[in-house]
């Protein structure tokens, strides 16, 4: 990553290829940056608070998925979780804490450096401890962190640079573009195109039945695993013309994203309307289905897609301007009074003596600097690499038609940061039968229970004669219920789990003498109804086993 | 803190950087003696996969980055990095970041396989849980060189005068970490002794029992128990008996003024014979290296003044002449003046022959060229690289890399290096920031004033969090000392509920939440290593597989034992396992739950098609040992504890 300045690039309008490719595809600027720290960080907070609930069920070893067996029977070969060394529920909180400072510290850009690398080992080892109940959303949410963690996400809007300009003893305004330089950086095109071909690939794949008739939307709203109160409520309402409306109004904004995203020409428009287009997507989608982080991790991307002349426009606009210039200068002052509050002395009491020292420019030192950005530039154009074999390999329009060979290396490099590309979501068709696990577990004194129902959604014994209307699973569960019947591997872990359940009710009666787990499943309703039908279940795992 | 430099809170920095060394490189040891067993222990392609011991762990709760660990590969970069951080220590570099981290290393590499290590990995833990407590890189280190140069920027090349040049830092450390780290050896030495009751320390044959242990036997062993006579052998049993009494008792005495040099000095040399005789007849694993680590910390500023006066009665001198227009030369001397506290160098710059000594007639065109160090007793110079090869033989400790430079192949390497620098001598200057006069560009900044000066100036303001934060860093010492008191109670209640020989009463005074603490640092503190009695009997454990093609083959000892022949009837002498290999080969038999990665792992040792194992059997066999004044064991029971054969 090198900075470039109007004097260091020569023209600034760009005459020969190599410049406009580097315009277009390399650069970025450091409002956006800064802006795109803030999302991030958000959306990894917003993630981490998500998992709290399920911390005990998914992250100790009084769960579903205990590190024992995770690590006995890995989904994938390589893995790096440092929760792999939380056996108990207490230990996975302490976990979750650090996460939560290094996620905040990210937030406000204190050291931003330092957190991002650390913001990337928490992310991985929140993850890939649970990748049985991993979806895109994470995948995506991962892939943004590592692609950002090669940027310098702490140029702008951030205690560090607050220290940075007092220490030029040029305090910076939100609306001074010139403040700092535009980034470039082999990472912005990863970034490109980590967004593009998840979007293309997406829109690819959906050729089935469902995306054809434009009947996607109505069976996605149909399953009870994943649709919000507002899915349920808007299924009567779901005529065919709206649901095809929708459906193939969805798969046209996917298949332009890509060209909008990656056009040479014309960017302040077409990154606009990318970024109004996924907006319109996400926020549409999480409101009729609940699908983890994913629409979070997807709208986190549109900050990076901000062009300078973006930038120039809000400045522009003076009320926004205003704004913008008193938040700045409130988060310096905060920084100045936490500054001082924290290390007051006469020797101190400037916010410059903060902020280390200038160091004086030497060839040495200013050599291995230039070596440690061509190893950063060279790193994320190893990693770009990856991520272009890795589409051969898990996106089945590519895979069926080009074998191509990934050695062991490459294969790691993918599995431990979850560099996964693999974009077939509701694809190639929206799914046609909705299912859910229930589980008929008898007491001691003989009444029936549902321990896992129980515990997942809203309602505590649902049967398996139907399936209720919204199950209200979060997505670990509706993953879990959705790959548990079809592992048998992990079924000890949840054996033990129902067996445990007098322990977490506190009540000896409840000791469980039998059970059965069965997948329950029914027919979506077609077009144009609004009643699943053919409910059929399937015991997977009983206890004593016959 | 500054506290009465007495008795047993207080410790000579000059031993917690020789102590530094010396954990440094017991852990260095610890680690290379892990390594070639890496795969097999460490990985979950051998007996001890990561799941298997979080499944069903030894102790309840535990600490260890090593349960990351799956495939070889992440083993081997995790001992790796756990031996840079170990070589960071033993240098003093960055010395209280990379003492945590070693500390981190350590537990982990240890806890990782609990279920198999000794004494040796807890006194090796508790010696750097201790000493993370104290500054040990206030001498001896990198840490000091460069604190040093920072101190005192020499302008100019009078400034490297030894007269001029600062004392050396001898202030005593006061800290309650000193007690605990003695007490902490007092511990494992007298409850050590305490412990073993049994009817075999009576009657002094313990150590003929404990040598036909042939899982850890060594050669020297097996010689003494078929030659020495019982009379020896008994007095040697005394000896491992009452050594280790005898050593605590003095470390106590130096709470007595008047005795405490001698006592000190005396414990020091027994600790060093005790862990010679121990280690000459049995392989303990890094009991031994983690005894010795200890023995610094025990000298005293007594002992220093003593070996320095030793050392300065040999009146060695070299005359360094250097480049005093090179920036790096300049450097080089500033160190080399550091490393000199004996003031054996009296370095002079080649550009002023006024500050030569009188008698010295030197051809400046060679100075323009090479460094020169003359010897003034003999008049011998040696140039180029031969030449610092001479100023560390006189430095002291510098000895062992002037032998390293003087080898054959380095000799020669080492000259073209320095003819390279010296050729490049200007540009390198230049290019690592050096004026050409050698003199540091290092302007001073804010950030450089000491935090101290700066909280002794500190208004009482800010949110309640600020200001706990400043109460807290104000009273840094007091905090370290509040924990090594924490630390203390934590180990010392431990052991009292660990040890057999500690009075019933006093038992449960432990805290359920000590034993956990205890637990996840793999510190336990019973110190029960052949108590109460050795094992009277011996054990081994041997696997009959039968191979694709027919063949009956021992993977387990093949793995880790001197012999694995078939058919076992006998225990054969001298196994030659080591100490994690022995340990697992006494447990595994009674330890069920690890007997499916045993069986596994027997199921996946094969080379060429052929050695494809089909089936097998595992067997223990225990023995008795031959009572005193035999050689030969008695009553060999074999017993299958594990089958595994095709399903029909």
């Amino acid at each position: 990553m090198t900075d470039s300045t109007p004097s260091s690039t020569g023209s600034t309008t760009g005459s020969t290829l190599r410049q406009a490719l580097v315009r277009a595809y390399l650069t970025i600027d450091p409002r956006s940056l800064g802006l795109g720290r803030i999302a991030l960080a958000l959306v990894l907070l917003l993630d981490l608070a998500r998992r709290i609930p399920g911390l005990a069920l998914w992250y100790s070893n009084d769960g579903l998925l205990p590190n024992h067996m995770m690590l006995w029977r890995p989904p994938t070969q390589w893995m790096f979780s440092l929760f792999f060394l939380a056996s108990w529920t207490d230990e996975a909180a302490l976990g979750f804490v650090v996460c939560g400072f290094v996620y905040l510290a990210l937030l406000i850009g204190w050291r931003t450096r330092l957190f991002q690398v650390l913001a990337l080992i928490a992310l991985w080892s929140l993850h890939s401890r649970v990748t049985f109940v991993e979806n895109g959303g994470d995948w995506m949410l991962g892939e943004l962190t590592l692609w950002t963690a090669f940027l310098p996400l702490g140029r702008r809007f951030s205690v560090d640079a607050v220290l940075a300009a007092r220490r030029r003893a040029a305090p910076p305004a939100a609306s001074d573009a010139d403040a700092d330089g535009p980034v470039i950086s082999v990472a912005v095109l990863a970034l490109l195109v980590q967004l593009a071909v998840s979007y293309l690939f997406n829109a690819l794949h959906k050729g089935g039945p469902t995306w054809r008739e434009g009947s996607a939307v109505h069976m996605v709203l149909h399953q009870d695993r994943m649709v919000t109160a507002f899915g349920v409520w808007m299924r009567p309402h779901m005529t065919p013309l709206l649901s095809r409306a929708l459906s193939y109004g969805s798969l046209v904004m996917e298949g332009l994203l890509p060209p909008l995203i990656l056009s040479p020409w014309r960017q302040r428009f077409t990154r606009r309307l990318a970024i109004a287009f996924m907006l319109a997507l996400h926020i549409g989608l999480q409101m009729f289905i609940n699908v983890g982080v994913f629409s979070w991790a997807m709208i986190a991307y549109a900050p990076f897609l901000l062009t300078p002349a973006d930038w120039q426009a809000l400045s522009a606009r003076r009320r926004l301007a205003k704004l913008g210039g008193r938040l700045s200068a409130r988060a310096q002052a905060l920084v100045v009074r936490i500054g001082r509050a924290c290390r007051p002395s006469s020797a101190l009491s400037t916010l410059s003596a903060l902020a280390p020292p200038a160091a004086p420019k030497i060839p040495a030192v200013q050599q291995l600097r230039r070596l440690l950005t061509l190893a950063r530039e060279g790193a994320a154009a190893l990693m770009l690499v990856v991520l272009l074999t890795e589409l051969f390999i898990g996106n089945p329009l590519l895979s069926t038609k080009v074998r191509l060979w990934q050695p062991g290396w490459v294969k790691a490099l993918v599995a431990y940061p979850r560099l996964i590309q693999a974009w077939t979501m509701f694809a190639p068709d929206a799914p046609t039968v909705d299912e859910t696990v229930v589980v008929d577990a008898v007491t001691a004194d003989g009444r029936h229970v549902d321990p896992y129902s129980d515990r997942a959604g809203r309602y505590a014994n649902p049967g398996s004669d139907r399936i209720p209307a919204r199950l209200d699973n979060d997505s670990f569960f509706f993953n879990y219920s959705a790959r548990i019947p079809f592992n048998s591997q992990y079924w000890g872990a949840l054996q033990e789990w129902i067996l445990a359940y007098p322990n977490r009710t506190g009540r000896a009666e409840d000791r469980i003498v039998h059970f059965d787990a069965s997948i329950v499943e029914d027919d979506s309703p077609p077009l144009g109804q609004t009643q699943p039908s053919k409910v059929r279940a399937r015991v997977f795992l009983s206890w004593p086993r016959h | 803190m500054r506290l009465p430099a007495r008795g047993w809170i207080s410790a000579d920095p000059r031993s917690l950087g020789l102590g530094r060394i010396a954990l440094g490189l017991a852990l260095l040891l610890d680690l290379l003696r892990r390594a070639p067993e890496l795969t097999l222990f460490y990985t979950n392609v051998g007996l001890l996969p990561n799941h298997t011991v979080l499944w069903q762990p030894t102790v309840r709760r535990l600490l260890s980055m090593f349960f990351m660990v799956s495939l070889p590969h992440e083993a081997v970069l995790a001992f790796v990095i756990s031996a840079f951080c170990f070589l960071a220590l033993t240098v003093g570099f960055r010395t209280r970041l990379f003492h945590a981290l070693s500390l981190l290393a350590t537990l982990s590499l240890h806890n990782r396989v609990i279920f198999i290590e000794g004494p040796g990995s807890t006194a090796l833990g508790a010696l750097c849980l201790w000493t993370l407590f104290l500054p040990l890189g206030r001498r001896f280190s990198v840490d000091a060189v460069a604190r040093s140069l920072r101190k005192h920027p020499d302008l100019t090349a009078a400034d490297l005068d030894a007269a001029r040049f600062p004392p050396a830092d001898t202030t005593p450390v006061a800290s309650l970490a000193v007690a605990g780290l003695l007490l902490q050896l007092v511990a494992m030495l007298g409850l050590g002794f305490a412990n073993r009751q049994g009817a075999t320390w009576s009657d002094g044959t313990a150590l003929h029992y404990g040598l036909h242990q042939d899982r850890i036997v060594t050669w020297l062993g097996v010689w003494a128990r078929e030659h020495w006579p019982q009379s020896l052998l008994r007095a040697g049993s005394a000896v491992v008996l009452w050594l280790p009494l005898v050593i605590a008792v003095l470390v106590v005495m130096a709470l007595l003024p008047a005795v405490r040099v001698g006592a000190r000095r005396l414990a020091m040399v027994l600790l060093v014979a005790l862990v010679i005789v121990q280690t000459s007849l049995v392989n303990l694993g890094s009991w031994g290296v983690a005894l010795l680590a200890y023995v610094p910390f025990l000298m005293t500023a007594r002992d220093w003044e003593w070996l320095s006066a030793r050392a300065r009665r040999r009146a060695v001198t070299r005359v360094v002449f250097y480049d005093g227009d090179c920036g790096i030369c300049f450097q080089s001397a500033r160190i080399l003046r550091r490393l000199d506290r004996l003031g054996r160098l009296v370095v002079v710059p080649n550009d002023d022959t006024s500050l030569f000594p009188p008698g010295f007639s030197i051809d400046p065109a060679l100075l323009e060229k090479t460094i020169l160090v003359v010897d003034p007793a003999s008049g011998r110079r040696r140039i180029r690289a031969q030449a610092f090869a001479e100023m560390f033989r006189v430095l002291p400790g510098a000895a062992p890399l002037a032998f390293f430079m003087r080898l054959p192949l380095v000799r020669t390497v080492a000259g073209r290096v320095y003819d390279r620098i010296a050729v490049n001598r200007t540009r390198i200057s230049t290019w690592l920031g050096l004026a050409a006069c050698g003199i540091p560009v290092r302007p001073s900044s804010p950030a450089e004033v000491k935090p101290a000066m700066a909280e002794k100036t500190a208004t009482p303001t800010g949110s309640p969090i600020c200001r706990g934060w400043r109460w807290l860093r104000g009273k840094k010492s007091q905090t370290r000392e509040l924990l090594a008191a924490f630390v203390l109670l934590a180990l010392g209640s431990d052991a009292l509920a660990a040890n057999p020989a500690v009075p019933t009463a006093l038992r449960d005074l432990r805290p359920d939440w000590v034993a956990t603490l205890v637990g996840y640092a793999g510190l336990q503190q019973a110190w029960t290593f052949w108590a109460p009695d050795p094992p009277l009997g011996d054990r081994m454990v041997f696997v009959d597989a039968l191979t694709g093609d027919g063949r009956h083959v021992d993977p387990f000892n093949a793995a880790g034992s001197r012999v694995h022949e078939l058919p076992v009837t006998a225990i054969p002498a001298r196994l030659g396992q080591s100490a994690l290999f022995a340990a697992y080969s006494a447990r595994i038999p009674e330890r069920f739950v690890y007997h499916q990665a045993f069986l596994e792992w027997v199921m996946r040792q094969q080379g060429r098609p052929g050695d494809q194992i089909v089936s097998f059997d595992a067997w223990v066999i225990d023995d008795d040992s031959p009572p005193p004044g035999e050689t030969v064991a008695r009553g060999g029971r074999p017993r299958l504890f594990l089958h595994h054969a095709p399903p029909p």
